[in-house]
């Protein structure tokens, strides 16, 4: 999984700017926590692995940085690694975010996770339907 | 009257405004109005770094007097000091600040 040397404010940037970019075939549903924060998925299938990322998320600077950087690690990984990255490497990954603000990470991630799941999903369908 | 200073722009203001008008006044409690929070944006927020000699002030009278302080997340992140402020001083922006100050409103909001 390819390691970004990354800060928040970077992240930030660059995740503001993706955000600009037309959303990806498959998108998840938002998923939305109780103080009304909000991030949503899109992802683009390619020979097995993860072609291309996307989201859209509230504008909280910490969750677009760490949506960002999930885009980065996942880009070019197995479908897999998508359900089995955990918050706690996006933590480990971007230093600098005080402990209160990393609950932004779990978020993230569960919005990756979902996307993740309905791209699986409809994969399966697909090849079942190849396969009758 | 309550009150919330929003310190938006730089040049003297921590050292000036802050350091040598607000704060004495604050501990010496004649400021004159009752200060609920107060908001830094920009450079403003290496006031609220740990160890920084008039942020220990502010922090102390803040406790003291229950007022709430907060950097701007946008600008600690940019300047990589978010995990270094003061204990119990909170990075964020307009939501975490209207959060906060819910419970205690200002009625004026002054920003300098």
């Amino acid at each position: 999984m390819s390691r970004a040397a990354a800060s928040v404010s970077t992240c930030f940037d660059a995740g503001w700017r993706r955000q600009r970019e037309p959303e990806l075939p498959y998108a998840g549903e938002a998923v939305v926590a109780a103080d009304g924060l909000w991030a949503r998925f899109s992802l683009s299938p390619g020979d097995g692995v993860i072609e291309q990322a996307g989201f859209r998320a509230a504008s909280c600077v910490t969750l677009v940085a760490y949506c960002e950087l999930l885009c980065r690690m996942i880009t070019g990984e197995p479908m897999a690694a998508a359900e089995t990255l955990s918050p706690q490497v996006l933590v480990d990954q971007l230093p600098g975010v005080p402990p209160v603000k990393q609950d932004r990470a779990v978020l993230a991630v569960a919005a990756l996770r979902g996307a993740a799941s309905l791209l699986k999903g409809q994969q399966a369908c697909h090849s079942m339907e190849e396969r009758s | 009257m309550k009150v919330a200073y929003i310190f938006a722009t730089q040049r003297h203001n921590v050292s000036y405004v802050l350091a040598r008008m607000i704060l004495p006044q604050l501990e010496e409690k004649r400021h004159g109005a009752d200060v609920v929070g107060m908001f830094f944006f920009e450079d403003n927020n290496y006031v609220l770094v740990d160890g920084n000699p008039i942020g220990e002030r502010l922090v102390k009278v803040a406790r003291e007097q229950g007022i709430q302080l907060m950097g701007c997340d946008q600008c600690c992140y940019e300047r990589e000091i978010a995990d270094r402020l003061f204990s119990g001083v909170p990075i964020g922006c307009f939501p975490d600040l209207y959060g906060a100050l819910a419970g205690n409103m200002p009625d004026q909001v002054i920003t300098l």
